[in-house]
């Protein structure tokens, strides 16, 4: 009768996945490397933007009136957007909660108070015309229209260099915010469900969010591009 | 590390076709200075080609003839023309060829195409038996080829390498890189003795086959996977000869493909049930314990890839949607930043990206091995991006035909 088959042949099942293994690994731990220089590289342009803006606020505090012809926010509001290109990179890839992703975003929502603060003490100053747009937006499930106002305010940002637009996530937990964060009128407030912790749940946050505040005013929810442009008075 | 439960599956998927590319390439590795064999020199056995056709009354004399001219002593080899109740003129049309002594023609009722293989192997007294469907054409050494296999007591049937014939339009062109893709992966398989097709395009069995485990049966219209896996069954071996070579009419249009691929799908499905007795069954070593397991697995992990690479697809459609909504279209949109910070450097990422440059390094040695010359830029990227995806469709269809229990016709 006919041979049977050549005996098994585990050797090469194990081998191969051992291979396998070593390629999944090699694959996460520079993925691993990768994202932990990422994070170099913002904290490192985080703590030059303080450095500069440290140096600019004590300009600005000293010589007052002096150096209105000299001195600007352009490169700090560059730097300022870059960071913050870089973080949202971060977010989508490594997930809203990464520990360090909300370390930094933290971090960040500070340093976009700070520039605020500045801007618009620099506006006032030298009356540069700038015109500060708060911009408070929240994950798709409280503000499903966030996504198509981030698009508006990106595309007017492009478009219109005088415009100073900081955008922060109205849900951060961070005491700082309070400082910019409008008050809500209490119609929208007015019998909405809270959870545990006595927080108005997610869900009904839609009825007020986005919330764009333009110098001082505040909006209440989606407002589309002919709305800014009307409410900015641009074309 | 963060990873979502999205991911988890995706990472799955990878996994299993890196398992797959990675073996195929050590196993590859491992044998291959013994891809090719020299061709048979002497000792030349008495073989039977069985060409059976119906309605194929454009084709059969071509097919014939390049039977006529394989370099093959002529006493030895007999071809039999088996008219499956053709309608048309392919019975007339074969009479022509009767001139030539080692031809013979039968006529019978339709019934299929095992039936006319069946009627086929009840006339002939050869040791070897083969078929050859009336739409393929063999190259003239490719006997000589296939019969030196059979040197080897322990080979009971062996394979050839199936490519297009004259493809002319582009749904052709990506059968023919398909094709010789499928060159290289049959003969790995073989290597790992687990080949579950023995395709009808000249594949040449011993006799015994047929005397010990019978002729062939309906098999779900997929006559040629049942025998195979009927030979699987009983740890007989089944070998592949990559270098020979034979050209096979494929269908031009997508229609004609998809009728095809889910005839040939449903039919693998199926006959795979009907031996489900050797799944996981360590009386079938490598076969029975990895290679059955392992092609439905693959099979599934190639739909969710493709399901999720459209879901992703769609999602930046809608994306796109949203943005033009808002603020109409804008060049502006569409950035490219240089930065390396904005290159995607997730680790399903970088795998993915190992495993696309494996199966790059797949098609290289494919080429190689089928000695053909493929354009390889473009209709290789166009292979994976526009062809792929019709995978899913086909598959979808056979599992419908599947479920619905309905029975497909060739």
């Amino acid at each position: 009768m006919f041979k049977q088959r050549p005996p098994l042949t585990f050797k090469k099942y194990v081998l191969t996945f051992f291979i396998v293994a070593i390629i999944f690994t090699l694959g996460f731990l520079t993925s691993d490397y990768l994202n932990d220089k990422r994070f170099l590289e913002i904290n490192r342009a985080r703590e030059e933007f303080q450095i500069q803006i440290m140096g600019l606020e004590t300009q600005l505090a000293h010589f007052k009136d002096i150096l209105c012809p000299d001195i600007g926010d352009d490169i700090l509001t560059h730097e300022l957007h870059v960071i913050g290109e870089k973080l949202q990179f971060m977010k989508n890839d490594l997930g809203v909660d990464h520990p360090e992703v909300l370390h930094l975003r933290k971090h960040y929502s500070l340093l976009q108070v700070r520039h605020h603060q500045f801007s618009k003490e620099l506006n006032q100053r030298c009356n540069l015309g700038l015109i500060h747009i708060l911009y408070f937006y929240a994950d798709n499930r409280a503000c499903p229209k966030c996504e198509k106002q981030g698009y508006i305010l990106t595309h007017l940002r492009k478009n219109h260099p005088h415009l100073r637009i900081y955008s922060f996530d109205y849900n951060l937990e961070l005491p700082a915010l309070a400082v910019v964060k409008p008050i809500i009128p209490p119609k929208y407030l007015e019998e909405t469900p809270k959870n545990r912790n006595n927080r108005i749940v997610s869900s009904v946050q839609k009825e007020y969010l986005p919330i764009i505040v333009i110098n001082e005013k505040p909006f209440f929810g989606f407002q589309d591009l002919d709305a800014m442009k009307g409410i900015l008075e641009i074309e | 590390m963060n990873i979502a439960f999205g991911d988890i599956i995706i990472y799955i998927g990878i996994f299993i076709t890196l398992y797959i590319t990675t073996l195929w390439l050590v196993v590859f590795e491992e044998n291959k200075n013994k891809i090719y064999k020299p061709k048979l020199k002497k000792n030349y056995p008495n073989t039977c080609i069985i060409v059976p056709c119906f309605n194929e009354e454009k084709t059969i004399i071509k097919t014939v003839r390049s039977l006529l001219d394989l370099d093959y002593p002529k006493d030895k080899l007999e071809i039999l023309i088996v008219d499956d109740g053709s309608t048309d003129k392919t019975y007339q049309q074969a009479e022509k060829l009767l001139k030539h002594k080692q031809v013979k023609l039968f006529h019978k009722e339709n019934g299929g195409k095992w039936t006319a293989l069946n009627y086929g192997i009840e006339r002939t007294n050869a040791e070897f038996i083969g078929c050859l469907d009336a739409d393929s054409f063999v190259v003239p050494d490719a006997l000589k080829i296939v019969m030196a296999y059979f040197n080897d007591k322990n080979i009971m049937a062996v394979t050839s390498s199936l490519k297009v014939y004259q493809p002319k339009n582009i749904l052709q062109q990506f059968q023919k890189i398909e094709y010789i893709i499928m060159i290289t992966y049959r003969k790995v398989f073989s290597w790992l003795n687990g080949l579950t097709v023995i395709p009808g395009p000249f594949s040449i069995y011993r006799k015994e086959v047929f005397e010990k485990l019978g002729l062939f049966v309906y098999g779900h219209n997929t006559e040629d996977c049942e025998m195979a896996l009927r030979l699987q069954s009983k740890n007989w071996r089944i070998a592949n000869a990559p270098d020979a070579c034979v050209y096979t009419t494929t269908p031009t249009s997508l229609k004609g493909l998809q009728k095809q691929r889910v005839r040939w799908y449903q039919g693998s499905v199926r006959n795979g049930w009907d031996y489900k007795f050797m799944f996981m069954n360590k009386k079938y070593e490598d076969f029975g314990l990895f290679i059955l397991p392992t092609i439905p697995l693959a099979i599934l992990t190639f739909i969710i890839m493709i399901l999720y690479a459209l879901f992703l697809f769609v999602q930046s459609i809608i994306n796109r949607f949203i943005a033009w909504q808002a603020i109409g279209f804008s060049f502006n949109q569409i950035v490219f930043s240089p930065n390396w910070f904005f290159i995607n450097t997730s680790a399903s990422f970088l795998i993915g990206f190992f495993v696309l440059i494996l199966i790059i390094t797949m098609f290289i040695i494919a080429n190689k091995i089928s000695n053909e010359k493929i354009v390889f830029k473009k209709d290789f990227l166009f292979f994976i991006f526009l062809y792929s995806p019709l995978y899913l469709i086909w598959w979808l269809g056979a599992l419908q035909a599947i479920i619905l229990k309905k029975k497909i016709r060739w």
